[in-house]
């Protein structure tokens, strides 16, 4: 697959993935790998081999990538994320991926809401 | 800052205000008595590593290595072990991962010690990890 549309299938992927706020200080005991989330902090069910949007919030942008559920722990109110921390990135407000070739730029746009995998909508726009 | 052979720089990552440490000393005590603890301290996580002697410099980039390794930030604030421990914290080696620290704060987390850590990481040197 073409790269300019796989990485804005991901994005698009990522847009219908539940959003969970990380801390990078938080080190599970559990696993040292893991990091820990209350889930008073989810606000929504997470289930074990999901996988999530990992976020920290930023004034200057959205430092974002994505985690698995790898663990829940009801008795303590407790998920443990494998976090790929080595790919967070600031996360663009407008989710375009835009590839310069030749001389012309590509813009791909993904839907706003309630996009899947499967219904990703690629508007190509082609500027001289 | 002044730093004494073998004393530890500590960083945390942003964010470190008195909201988000209490929150973290939550799920900290909640994450050990999962891992079978029976009565954990207040504490939060950090990194820290010892200053060799040298440059001041190479050990502040020592320590953004040892972090990266494991985590990514925007932000870091650098405290010495010293600035902590006047503060009445302590710092116990809790690997792995490797020199990876409990910032205690006491048994109990008085709202005073929490502000007061707010303050030491606010006051202190910060550098951008990212």
């Amino acid at each position: 697959m073409n790269p300019a549309l796989t990485s804005s299938v991901r994005m698009g992927r990522q847009r219908s993935m539940k959003r969970v706020t990380v801390n990078p200080n938080r080190v599970s005991r559990k696993n040292p790998a893991w990091t820990v989330v209350g889930f008073e902090e989810v606000g929504e069910q997470l289930t074990v081999g999901e996988r999530v949007v990992a976020v920290q919030p930023d004034p200057d942008g959205n430092f974002v990538t994505t985690a698995q559920v790898e663990r829940l722990d009801a008795d303590n109110h407790l998920a443990f994320l494998s976090v790929d921390w080595a790919s967070f990135a600031v996360e663009s407000p407008r989710y375009e991926h835009s590839v310069a070739r030749a001389g012309r730029v590509r813009f791909f746009t993904p839907p706003r809401s309630g996009g899947t995998q499967d219904n990703v909508r690629l508007v190509p726009r082609f500027v001289a | 800052m002044n730093l004494a052979d073998g004393e530890l720089l500590v960083g945390r990552a942003w964010r470190w205000d008195a909201e988000t440490i209490e929150k973290d000393i939550d799920i900290d005590r909640r994450d050990k008595i999962s891992d079978g603890e029976s009565d954990p301290p207040a504490a939060i996580s950090v990194f820290a590593v010892p200053h060799d002697g040298g440059e001041i410099s190479k050990t502040v980039e020592r320590l953004k290595t040892t972090i990266t390794q494991h985590r990514r930030a925007r932000w870091l604030s650098l405290v010495t072990e010293r600035e902590l421990s006047d503060q009445g914290f302590t710092l116990v080696l809790a690997e792995p991962p490797p020199d990876h620290h409990d910032l205690v704060l006491g048994q109990v987390a008085s709202q005073g010690a929490i502000v007061s850590l707010e303050n030491v990481f606010n006051e202190r040197e910060r550098v951008r990890l990212q």
